[in-house]
């Protein structure tokens, strides 16, 4: 999840949060995929930063929650406090507190790409199951066409002829 | 540090309502706040009436801090909902940071990162009113701002102490003025006759357990200003997170679980509170 500024959107990145206008209207709901006729309405609205999901856009500063930037400042935060016990304690929980968030955030970003990887695959087997589909349906069609000539324009009179009756 | 320095010191800070800065709009609210049948309406309307000062005020109460973006869309309807004693906060906070626009934009960002985790924390605790944790969080270096208007020369010899010695920069106060910002909070607190519970978190958000009489709302602001440090968000003056009490902690009932409940929250706050400069 990332926000950014909407002159860094392009299409094709997918919304992580609702987009809402300075009323608190919603424009656009979580999850949806960004078009540009959807990024140009952004635009007359006055929309002026978006989440999206993952990370797209490397925006160099993170606005203060990049795990990995905190975990790594920790011990240069906490230096004045080596004597303390309390505040040692309190440094080690912060570790493995970050740690772990790190590492779930790893996790999750991981499943979030195979999720999107299966999507794909997914997707590409199906419009091969379409094509094969649509061969196979084709297939008697072409074959069929010689003998089945006659039998067409019947059905289509006798659908045709009733509705004309409806009228 | 002779007493006739501190005196004049503190004649100096206390100076501060001859700031250009502070509106006219405050006294006036600050005047109609003690009448004791003073509408919603007259408040709103005094605010109203300085444009720039209610577009503030609605900027601030519309930001995440508050828990419901976008939604405020008059000063009345703000009073309402949030009281006069935040918006009373707001004005003062909007107001004295607006002189320092450029150069202590860093210490705005912390103040609202520690306002947004004290926030966060009294509503977890189940606290009432968090808005006014959250003023408090606002308001609690108010103390340096104040200090570094009034007192230039003073503000550049701790700035070069904290450089030089690598020292928080309240310790830095204290070498240089005798005391450090929250003493400063307190005779602002005093001075601007500001709610005993906001004083009490502004003056004790570095010694907690000395609160008197509102300890919870110290503890709160202490805990919110450790947050907004270890995130840097924003900066308070120097890379150093403060001493976290562990009285303080033991106070408001936190353990190890609700401490990584408030760590969890933080970091998804922190990301969407991107852009809340005054403008």
């Amino acid at each position: 999840m990332q926000k950014i500024p909407l002159d860094l959107a392009t299409p094709g990145m997918k919304l992580a949060k609702p987009v809402t206008k300075s009323d608190g209207l919603v424009l656009v709901g979580a999850g949806v995929e960004l078009t540009t006729t959807i990024l140009s309405r952004f635009r007359a609205s006055g929309v002026q930063a978006l989440t999206v999901q993952g990370r797209p856009v490397d925006l160099g500063d993170d606005g203060g929650n990049d795990l990995e930037r905190i975990a790594g400042r920790l011990d240069h935060l906490f230096r004045k406090h080596g004597q303390d016990r309390f505040m040692v304690t309190l440094r080690n929980m912060l570790r493995r507190f970050f740690a772990e968030r790190i590492a779930a955030a790893r996790a999750a970003e991981e499943a979030e790409a195979a999720a999107l990887a299966a999507a794909a695959e997914a997707a590409r087997e199906e419009a091969e199951a379409l094509a094969a589909q649509n061969r196979i349906s084709l297939v008697p069609l072409v074959d069929d066409e010689p003998e089945g000539v006659p039998a067409r324009p019947e059905l289509s009179d006798g659908n045709g002829a009733p509705r004309e009756n409806g009228r | 540090m002779s007493d006739d320095l501190r005196t004049t010191y503190k004649g100096r800070l206390l100076a501060v309502k001859d700031l250009p800065t502070l509106p006219t709009a405050l006294q006036e609210v600050s005047r109609l706040l003690e009448l004791p049948n003073t509408t919603t309406d007259q408040v709103a309307k005094v605010i109203s009436f300085d444009q720039v000062l209610a577009a503030k005020v609605l900027k601030m109460v519309n930001s995440p801090i508050y828990g419901f973006p976008g939604r405020i869309g008059t000063v009345k309807h703000a009073l309402v909902l949030l009281g006069f004693n935040v918006i009373r906060g707001l004005i003062i906070s909007t107001s004295v940071y607006d002189d320092m626009n450029r150069a202590m934009r860093g210490l705005w960002d912390h103040s609202v990162g520690c306002s947004l985790a004290c926030g966060e924390l009294a509503r977890a605790l189940g606290m009432k009113d968090p808005e006014e944790y959250a003023v408090a969080g606002l308001l609690h270096d108010l103390g340096k701002v104040v200090s570094a208007l009034q007192l230039p020369e003073a503000k550049a010899r701790v700035d070069a102490l904290v450089q030089e010695q690598d020292l928080p920069y309240i310790d830095a106060e204290t070498q240089v003025l005798g005391f450090g910002h929250d003493r400063i909070n307190a005779w602002l607190a005093e001075h601007w006759n500001l709610p005993p519970a906001i004083r009490e978190g502004m003056a004790f958000h570095h010694k907690p357990m000395g609160a008197r009489i509102y300890p919870q709302m110290a503890c709160v602001v202490h805990v919110g200003n450790f947050m907004a440090r270890l995130f840097e968000y924003g900066s308070g003056g120097d890379d150093n997170v403060p001493q976290l009490s562990p009285h303080a902690l033991k106070l408001l009932g936190m353990n190890q679980s609700s401490l990584e409940a408030l760590l969890d929250t933080l970091c998804e706050k922190f990301a969407d509170a991107g852009e809340l400069g005054f403008a």
